[in-house]
């Protein structure tokens, strides 16, 4: 509903196909589509040979095109997840066919919209409470579909999912009596709150993982098969498909990456800011066009500017970022340099298309279709 | 796109989809009355700032009882150009760029709308003379002055003399004015018990507006017409109308701020729970993709103020004390008081205007996410 029409004869002038990227305007969320192949290549050659498949998920790309991508490269189930009922009617209609929303949907108005989109793509739920599944239930036999319900179990979040392996039986067997909706598994997501090195990594995935697995076995003995186990991110990608039951894993930070998981060898930071050097009030001190708006603050210390290792970050602000360094720094005003940040979510939900670069060149704008599909 | 669930205007608030950007229209209209009373007793002129919810319509609120031709702030020249494509034809620039095509865009922008921007030093004035000198016209451009230790604004003293006297003997450049420039863009908040206010985090001193004034008579003195000598946003209204200021920049109408005129914050984040895995403990579907990185507070009916206890991209998870009295079941809306209104503005493609619970208009914010 934006009224960009008559501005776009201003804003597009210098970011015509073809430009090379110091040529580009400032600030820009730039894609490096050639990491991004090649972090989809690691997952479809780790994934080849396994049981165990990635599930990407969407609410870091926010783009069906670059799901599609992984779909295509191979090594996933053939679907994805999405965090929001806004995000999956995104994704369905960039041509998705099977998604996995990973939150709680409570409120009858998107229950609805979520039940009409199960009739264009297979459609499941993560549900945590048993008023939320009797709802889920009712509004899809009213509108005459089926809805794949998924039990959240929490493993080191401490957010929502069931705690006990006693309250999740009693929503499977809810599920079970009820109409028009479908058990179709259990999922789980962690967090690596600090990294202390590969043993601490693998050992906090296969701890709960394992938790999860625990809830796979007691549902099973009470005779209630399940279809899927849906486990792990980014960070235990490695560990998930050795672990026998888990049959598919959340990954979403390793499409794009950020400096947070640098210490996942087999992908790279496909995802850049072009930001132009608008001030140099001292040698040693530089001032970026870029601030929180675009560039959202978590763990500032680890924004990086490529290949200015010893720069360092200071402050930031609304439109500017203070980088400083105990030598002189070697750009001048107007210099153009590639930040490379740390957390993906905030930041391509800040922004309305990717600048997709090859070979430093611009060869595609690409819309971020589901950026604000928070709801 | 964002696409919440529309409702039809006259819906009641609780039934609007969630997470969703609201303005109590009732709340913001008293700000704006009051900061217009306050302000027609002075001898300046406010100066509407565009930045704090990048939205046209609202803008238009806000001015109705100023003159017509008032001048707007803006941050970028995409913001810009999103205002005078909304009809706004008197606008200032706040932030620099020296990139040639903005500069050539500014210069398209300029024939169609009159826009002052602002410089700071040397470097920036020759880039901007040396692309636009092929115009026939002039662009207005106010001297940024650094008033604190900021990392922007051109020092007092020779340095800026000289910038001035430089901007003088362009032939594409007109000095206006001078405009203050410090530090005063980090949000603070307290929780307690009975009340919580938001307010800047730090003032800016009086010797901001001293310094602003002492050059403003030293350029007197040299004959240096300085038409316009601006305060921006620093929160010591009671210091500026004895000076001699002539414009005077905020957008506290919106954000509020109870230490002046007794404002009050319109602004709201409305989300529901949805989910409740343990006793003490409930989850909103906002997270920091629709509050911002500095998420926000919720309160209960006793005005006690809860923080979330952890938050992520989409989750805002509260641990609730025995004496929080809100019922917190799944489904139960919340209202949020974000902590910083220009990022939350930025996160949402719609505000929803709210009078007595009731949906009455909805705004689009145009020019969020113009970066550039």
């Amino acid at each position: 509903m934006n009224n960009d029409s008559s501005i776009s004869k201003y804003t597009k002038t210098s970011s015509d196909l073809g430009t090379k990227v110091e040529k580009l305007p400032t600030p820009s969320l730039l894609l490096d589509i050639e990491i991004v192949r090649s972090n989809y290549a690691s997952i479809a050659k780790k994934y080849k040979n396994t049981a165990c498949k990635m599930r990407q998920h969407g609410k870091n790309l926010k783009t069906p095109k670059l799901a599609l991508m992984q779909i295509e490269a191979g090594g996933t189930v053939n679907g994805i997840c999405s965090a929001k009922v806004s995000e999956a009617e995104v994704m369905v209609s960039g041509g998705i066919k099977d998604i996995l929303i990973t939150n709680q949907i409570v409120t009858p108005d998107k229950i609805k919209r979520m039940c009409k989109l199960s009739k264009l793509a297979d459609i499941k739920v993560c549900v945590d409470n048993l008023e939320n599944v009797r709802l889920i239930s009712e509004i899809a036999s009213t509108l005459d579909t089926t809805i794949g319900i998924l039990i959240e179990i929490e493993t080191n979040m401490k957010r929502a999912g069931v705690r006990t392996i006693e309250y999740a039986i009693n929503i499977v067997k809810l599920i079970d009596t009820l109409p028009n909706i479908q058990f179709r598994g259990i999922m789980s997501h962690q967090a690596l709150y600090e990294y202390q090195g590969e043993k601490h990594r693998k050992d906090t995935a296969k701890n709960t993982i394992s938790k999860c697995l625990e809830f796979k076995k007691a549902i099973e003995s009470e005779g209630f098969p399940i279809e899927i186990v849906s486990s792990g991110e980014t960070f235990t990608y490695d560990v998930s498909p050795k672990m026998p039951g888990v049959t598919e894993v959340e990954g979403g930070t390793y499409a794009l990456m950020g400096t947070v998981y640098s210490f996942l060898k087999d992908f790279e930071v496909a995802n850049k800011l072009l930001t132009t050097i608008i001030n140099k009030p001292d040698p040693q001190t530089i001032v970026c066009d870029i601030g929180y708006l675009s560039m959202p603050r978590a763990g500032d210390e680890l924004l990086q500017i490529e290949n200015l290792p010893n720069v360092k970050f200071q402050d930031m602000y609304k439109y500017h970022t203070v980088f400083t360094s105990s030598s002189e720094i070697p750009i001048n005003i107007g210099a153009k340099v590639k930040l490379i940040p740390n957390y993906q979510d905030p930041l391509i939900d800040s922004w309305d298309e990717f600048f997709i670069i090859e070979n430093d060149i611009l060869i595609e704008i690409l819309p971020i279709t589901g950026r604000g599909t928070f709801h | 796109m964002e696409s919440p669930i529309s409702k039809p205007i006259g819906s009641d608030v609780q039934d609007l989809d969630t997470p969703s950007l609201t303005v109590d229209l009732d709340v913001f209209e008293e700000n704006i009355s009051q900061l217009t009373k306050f302000f027609s007793t002075q001898k300046l002129d406010l100066i509407t700032r565009s930045d704090t919810h990048y939205t046209p319509s609202l803008t238009s609120l806000q001015q109705k009882d100023q003159s017509p031709n008032s001048l707007i702030a803006v941050s970028t020249l995409e913001q810009a150009e999103v205002f005078a494509n909304s009809g706004f034809n008197n606008l200032l620039i706040m932030n620099f760029f020296i990139d040639t095509n903005k500069i050539k865009k500014l210069a398209q922008l300029s024939l169609l709308t009159k826009i002052f921007i602002t410089i700071d030093n040397e470097e920036h004035l020759e880039v901007i003379n040396q692309v636009i000198q092929t115009s026939n016209f002039k662009i207005p451009a106010l001297v940024r002055l650094r008033t604190n230790n900021s990392f922007f604004g051109c020092p007092p003293g020779k340095q800026l003399t000289n910038l001035i006297k430089k901007i003088i003997q362009t032939k594409t450049i007109h000095f206006s004015g001078i405009i203050d420039y410090s530090d005063k863009t980090q949000y603070s908040h307290t929780t307690e018990k009975t009340e919580y206010t938001f307010s800047k985090a730090e003032p800016a001193p009086t010797s901001n507006i001293n310094t602003l004034t002492s050059v403003f008579e030293k350029l007197n003195e040299q004959k240096i017409n300085c038409e316009m000598l601006i305060v921006d946003d620093n929160y010591r209204y009671d210091l500026i109308s004895d000076n001699n200021v002539t414009h005077y920049i905020t957008g506290i109408d919106l954000i509020g701020d109870k230490s002046f005129l007794n404002l009050q914050n319109p602004v709201q984040l409305l989300s529901t729970v949805t989910s409740c895995p343990e006793t003490n403990q409930f989850i909103l579907d906002a997270g920091l993709k629709s509050t911002g990185i500095q998420s926000g507070v919720i309160t209960d009916t006793t005005n006690t103020a809860l923080i979330p206890s952890s938050y992520s991209a989409e989750h805002l998870i509260f641990r609730k004390p025995d004496d929080f009295s809100n019922n917190t079941a799944i489904g139960k809306k919340f209202y949020i008081q974000p902590q910083n209104i220009p990022e939350i503005f930025n996160r949402h493609n719609y505000v929803y205007g709210i009078r007595k619970n009731k949906l009455e208009s909805i705004y689009t914010i145009t020019a969020r996410g113009k970066y550039k």
